[in-house]
């Protein structure tokens, strides 16, 4: 076998390994579920269908995400690598060159785990599809993606100050890939409020899931929350962006 | 072997240091995992609801199960697998295997260095685990020594493991899929997101064959209370079949190899 050949089966291999283990990390919580409301019916009143549909809309959500703005943890290699100068000296929006550095392509595994699950879900459960809750999914889709964007936005900005936030991405990704996969009632008053307005995390699948499946009287809080809860993507975005643009110049400035 | 004792201490102390070199992100890890153990009490809490007990056993004592399995999983993590592969990657392979503790004995060594971080800060962070999770004391003096012998087979089982996972640098220099497949199916199969007890029949006897179980389910189990005096001993035997089993593995696989690297030239 030619070295130019193994190296090509190689390359491919290692690609194909990367959208699966994407894959089995974000389904392993699903696993999870199934498994314990296969023996138990129903969590905080919730049925596997319920369930399976609020995991595959947050899936959606975390997939298409990934999809626009993956690449912001490459930053912190540019940063290092002082290649972002290369950046800041072309004629195009900063923010838009890095995004289209290279493609995301570990976001399809996610993306696509969404959409089996979710459709799968819809065979459970009994959501009316009118024109008007296929709108409303779209924008939560997007209203999620831009949640999560935002904050990577953010944290991406911090970069520029200190050189290290991976494990800081780590930890809050952890916390919306795995507590935002539940109804919330089963988190408590104090719980609930953190992942609500201190990180949105209720805004991704929870809230716009109690919309969808006619679940509104068990929110704790207003169901305005619930039926606005796309428009938090775009606040949380809008924070995130100000934040970077607030950054960039001082990392300008620094003798760069 | 008795002059290649001092080897032995150095690499582990050299092993250490370099794990303590990473203590940032150990510290984030720690926090995953104290978020994990705090989800899991918080959805098992959820699905008890009024339940008294479920298969015999209470909400606390399941939540016990779950703390210290996943603090287990932790803590005997196989690190020879990264180790090997970036020792085949690096091409030195003659070199370790003509050094007086061998490439074999720099794994083993490599393995039982990290424990040795990784015991005693799980150990010093059991407070932490004591409030995102559920921790009792187990229910008898004879299940805490079980325990201890359990988790010293469980031990060798995981570092088995990390060898035979390893060791297939040898063959395809890249270990980084099996190695994300063995994260999640130790994790489920071992025990750490749901006992065992309360796996579906079918899924049930499938982890019943694997040797994941012996890492957190058998131990843990002990721990609790939920094997007690044969079937304890019954588990042990489990354990101890496939460390035979896995031993004998290696030593088949280890032999392969060693000739790939002769022939090759490392």
């Amino acid at each position: 076998m030619s070295a130019g050949l193994r190296s090509e089966l190689e390359y491919r291999a290692n690609f194909v390994i990367w959208i699966v283990t994407g894959a089995v990390y974000q389904l392993t919580g699903f696993v999870f579920i199934w498994v314990v409301l296969t023996r138990f019916q129903t969590i905080a009143g919730w049925t596997l269908g319920e369930v399976a549909f609020l995991y595959g809309l947050r899936l959606l959500g975390h997939g298409a995400g990934l999809l626009m703005f993956n690449r912001m943890i490459e930053i912190e290699n540019l940063v290092r690598d002082a290649e972002f100068d290369r950046f800041l000296v072309r004629p195009l929006p900063t923010l838009l060159q890095v995004v289209t550095r290279r493609f995301p392509v570990n976001a399809l595994g996610d993306f696509g785990g969404g959409v089996v699950l979710f459709l799968a879900a819809n065979a459970l459960v009994g959501v009316d599809w009118s024109p008007l809750s296929l709108g409303f999914l779209m924008l939560t889709v997007i209203g999620a993606a831009l949640v999560e964007s935002g904050i990577k936005l953010a944290i991406a900005s911090l970069n520029f100050r200190f050189l290290s936030t991976r494990a800081l991405v780590r930890v809050i990704d952890d916390l919306f890939s795995n507590f935002g996969n539940y109804p919330m009632r089963i988190f408590g008053g104090l719980l609930q409020l953190l992942l609500t307005f201190a990180l949105p995390v209720a805004f991704i699948a929870y809230l716009p899931a109690t919309v969808l499946l006619a679940r509104t009287d068990e929110l704790q809080i207003h169901a305005a929350f619930a039926y606005l809860a796309p428009l938090a993507g775009v606040i949380v975005f809008g924070l995130g962006y100000m934040l970077w643009r607030h950054e960039l110049p001082q990392y300008q400035s620094s003798g760069h | 072997m008795i002059v290649a004792l001092p080897s032995y201490a150095k690499i582990m102390a050299l092993t250490a240091q370099t794990i303590i070199a990473y203590r940032f992100n150990i510290v984030f890890e720690l926090v995953g995992l104290f978020l994990q153990i705090f989800l899991l009490k918080i959805v098992w809490t959820s699905i008890y609801a009024d339940r008294g007990a479920v298969e015999g056993t209470d909400l606390a004592t399941l939540v016990t199960y779950l703390t210290i399995a996943n603090l287990q999983i932790w803590v005997i993590w196989p690190e020879t697998t990264w180790f090997l592969q970036r020792k085949v990657r690096d091409g030195k392979i003659a070199q370790d295997l003509a050094r007086p503790v061998g490439l074999m004995g720099q794994l083993l060594a490599h393995q039982v260095g990290s424990s040795l971080v990784f015991l005693p800060l799980a150990i010093a962070a059991l407070p932490i685990a004591f409030f995102v999770g559920v921790l009792q004391a187990p229910p008898s003096v004879e299940a805490g020594v079980l325990y201890v012998a359990s988790v010293l087979l469980a031990y060798a089982v995981v570092t088995w493991m990390g060898l035979l996972m390893g060791m297939i640098a040898f063959w395809t220099l890249e270990t980084s899929g099996i190695q994300a497949i063995y994260r999640f199916a130790n994790l489920f199969f071992a025990g750490g997101l749901v006992p065992l007890w309360l796996f579906p029949e079918t899924l049930r006897t499938i982890a019943e064959l694997l040797p994941f179980q012996t890492q957190a389910n058998i131990p843990v189990s002990i721990y609790v209370g939920r094997l007690t005096g044969a079937d304890a001993l019954r588990g042990l035997g489990v354990q101890a079949v496939w460390v035979v089993i896995l031993g004998l593995v290696v030593r088949v696989m280890w032999g392969r190899a060693m000739r790939k690297v002769v022939i090759q030239g490392g």
